[in-house]
């Protein structure tokens, strides 16, 4: 077996600075959803936008929640990326304009963000558009 | 009328009358006093009299050791109301606009500083007033008026610039307000201090020098 | 004309706009209007459901800025698209019909569609001379006002003409000029002054109106989500402010430099809107952040407020002239009181004789 077969999760990087007092506050409450997700499955969003996080502080957010397993990119009308952290049940989402400006960011605790799920009407319309094309062939 | 309404007639038609009124009275008062003149003299005098009276205007500015406590209340409350008037940068601007005169302002935090040193030693002032029984008996109505509409112009301007109580705009046009009222009343009370302390003092002074008594 | 039961996501999907997306973009907006972030799902839930709102928009005395600022908007966002997805039965500039067809085309959609038609007013009314200088079609604006507002839901007041007057308004008024809410009183207002308004906030507060009905609204009328805030409470320049770092004049060194913009005649401090936060031409830049002190143009009466380039702390209008005034009358009347004073000492000196020797008893 050579290295690379080894399964490697990578926890959360090294850090020479404590988090700032807005980034652990977050990082607290952030716990406290997670808590409650874990006993009664809550799930729970906080907006990344209404909250006064500098640049540096939205970058250690993101250096301290790590990154885990899954990560996805979404294109419409701007793309979208969606990982989850090195903390199952934290997820990352961010919402890009087609400029590439950040219209919204997320984090939400859940099992999975609904945004992933299919749509039961895309569901409907898809349906659709295979019988469609089934009849057709 | 909604709060901005009410700061544009604070800025524009009520600032005409209170400047028209307190001008006025300021004309009329100085007229009056002057006009009366001095008695006619019917000796000899020492001398004319004007070293004396610029002496006098220069040693009643200066503080005295008795009552020092509600004496330097009142320096640092006419000294910082002077500082907080001409060097706050908004007035400033006030100024500029009057004048055509243009000077900088201080930085805000040394004026807010000020302010709360003059808020303070008014508040100090008024209760000496108040507990000394020699100081109440000899209070009336009209000092206590003329404290309040001192007092207003400064608790509005701190609370207006700190986004204090009410919403700005609303706080802004009633602290305008206020310093109406005091234009309005300044030549009309014991506010005409601010015009006629020079010329007490002065008067005082040439008197003493004319009759050979020490200033 | 039919309206087919067609929903919002039903036509969204038929654009090419998955539910997926649909949802990615109400969490947008849910954050731009600061919205709870777990409001979204109800909100793409309700939107999706909509149906194909019939809209009136009536145009004043207005100058078309609103209308241009609204379709301006290029960014493709979920509310251009609930934009594109409402029935605009009458809009002077967009519509195709013309002359009777388009008056007979407002008619019946306030037919069809009695009660429950949203109508949006862009513009002032005049009252002056009985309302004869605006009149679409023959009729006053009064008389339409009244007559479309009768049956309508709601109705929204697009920009401060229509807000609260605004520049038909400004000093000396000739046409009389009033605003929605000053003749419609039984009705929902929904204020949305700017001059123009911000296209976010037209669109923001339709979605809003379309999912969840009318926004909270401050006490003029303004929804809060937008108009919360004042320009000064958001700008970035404030720590300048806060240390006293000024500029002087366009162009000087402050100015190049970046600092506040308060002595060249920022109204930001008295002014509500989004422009510090959401910006202009997608997010670009706002007038402050060009060099421009704020003018207050979603403040009513922000012609009137003493000029554009006077610091807010100074006078609005010429008070050399008054204190000349005020010194000259207070001369003349203190010449009056003093030659007065004159007399009656005089009269007082001529009433008291010389005292002689003799009337002290003595020898003469």
């Amino acid at each position: 077996m050579n290295i690379e077969a080894i399964p490697v999760k990578i926890e959360t990087t090294q850090h020479s600075s404590q988090p700032e007092q807005l980034v652990f506050g977050l990082l607290q409450e952030i716990h406290a959803h997670l808590q409650r997700l874990q006993q009664d499955g809550q799930t729970f969003r906080i907006d990344l936008k209404s909250l006064p996080l500098s640049e540096h502080n939205r970058s250690q957010l993101i250096a301290l929640l790590g990154q885990g397993e899954i990560s996805c990119e979404f294109n419409s009308s701007g793309s979208s990326r969606i990982y989850e952290t090195a903390y199952s049940g934290i997820w990352w989402i961010t919402h890009y304009s087609p400029d590439q400006q950040i219209m919204a960011e997320f984090i939400d605790i859940c099992l999975i963000p609904d945004i992933l799920a299919s749509h039961p009407d895309d569901v409907l319309d898809a349906e659709k558009r295979l019988a469609h094309y089934l009849k057709n062939l | 009328m909604n709060e901005l309404e009410l700061l544009n007639w604070a800025r524009g038609p009520g600032l005409a009358y209170a400047s028209i009124i307190m001008f006025f009275g300021i004309s009329l008062r100085l007229l009056e006093i002057l006009s009366l003149g001095r008695p006619a003299e019917y000796a000899d005098t020492r001398d004319d009299g004007v070293k004396d009276g610029l002496i006098m205007i220069v040693k009643r500015s200066l503080p005295e050791t008795r009552h020092w406590k509600y004496i330097t209340a009142s320096y640092i409350f006419h000294i910082g109301l002077f500082i907080i008037v001409f060097f706050f940068t908004p007035h400033t601007q006030f100024f500029r606009d009057i004048f055509g005169v243009f000077w900088s302002g201080w930085p805000n935090y040394l004026i807010d500083v000020v302010t709360v040193l003059s808020i303070a030693s008014m508040l100090y002032m008024l209760i000496i007033r108040i507990t000394d029984p020699t100081r109440r008996i000899l209070s009336s109505t009209g000092d206590y008026l003329v404290w309040i509409l001192t007092f207003l112009p400064l608790i509005t301007g701190y609370l207006a610039f700190h986004r204090l109580m009410l919403d700005y705009t609303l706080m802004l046009a009633l602290h305008i307000l206020s310093v109406e009222l005091l234009m309005i009343a300044l030549p009309f009370s014991k506010l005409t201090h601010s015009f006629t302390f020079i010329l007490s003092r002065w008067y005082t002074g040439s008197n003493f020098g004319r009759r050979g008594i020490k200033s | 004309m039919t309206h087919a039961k067609q929903t919002l996501a039903g036509e969204l999907l038929k654009q090419g706009v998955s539910r997926r997306t649909f949802l990615k973009f109400c969490a947008t907006m849910a954050s731009t209007m600061a919205l709870s972030p777990s409001v979204s799902h109800a909100m793409a839930d309700a939107l999706a459901k909509a149906p194909r709102q019939s809209v009136i928009w009536l145009s004043f005395q207005e100058c078309t800025g609103c209308t241009e600022s609204l379709t301006r908007s290029h960014k493709p966002s979920i509310e251009s698209l609930i934009f594109d997805f409402v029935s605009l039965d009458y809009h002077h500039t967009l519509q195709a019909a013309s002359g009777h067809a388009a008056e007979e085309a407002r008619e019946h959609a306030m037919q069809a569609h009695k009660g429950k038609y949203l109508l949006l007013v862009d513009g002032s009314i005049p009252l002056k001379d009985n309302g004869v200088y605006s009149t679409i079609a023959g009729m006053t604006n009064l008389d339409m006002l009244q007559q479309v507002a009768k049956d309508a839901f709601a109705i929204v007041s697009i920009g401060t003409c229509a807000a609260y007057g605004g520049l038909p308004k400004a000093a000396p008024n000739p046409t009389g000029a009033v605003a929605v809410s000053d003749i419609i009183k039984d009705k929902p207002i929904i204020n949305l002054p700017g001059c123009p308004p911000m296209p976010i906030v037209m669109t923001g507060v339709l979605a809003h109106v379309l999912a969840f009905g009318i926004p909270e609204l401050d006490h003029l009328g303004r929804p809060k989500a937008f108009y919360g805030d004042s320009i000064h409470d958001r700008c970035y320049r404030r720590p300048y402010y806060d240390r006293g770092l000024f500029a002087k004049s366009f162009d000087d060194e402050g100015a190049r430099k970046g600092w506040c913009l308060y002595e060249i005649g920022c109204k930001g401090p008295v002014t509500h809107n989004a422009c510090a936060t959401l910006k202009w031409n997608n997010g670009t830049s706002f007038p402050i952040q060009s060099g421009h002190g704020c003018i207050g143009c979603s403040e009513p009466d922000f012609w009137d407020a003493g000029g554009f380039y006077k610091a807010l702390s100074t006078a609005a209008g010429n008070p050399g002239s008054w204190a000349v005034n005020g010194l000259a009358a207070g001369a003349v009347v203190g010449i009056g009181s003093a030659l007065i004073n004159k007399k009656v000492k005089q009269a007082a000196i001529d009433e008291s004789g010389k005292l002689t020797a003799e009337d002290m008893g003595g020898q003469s």
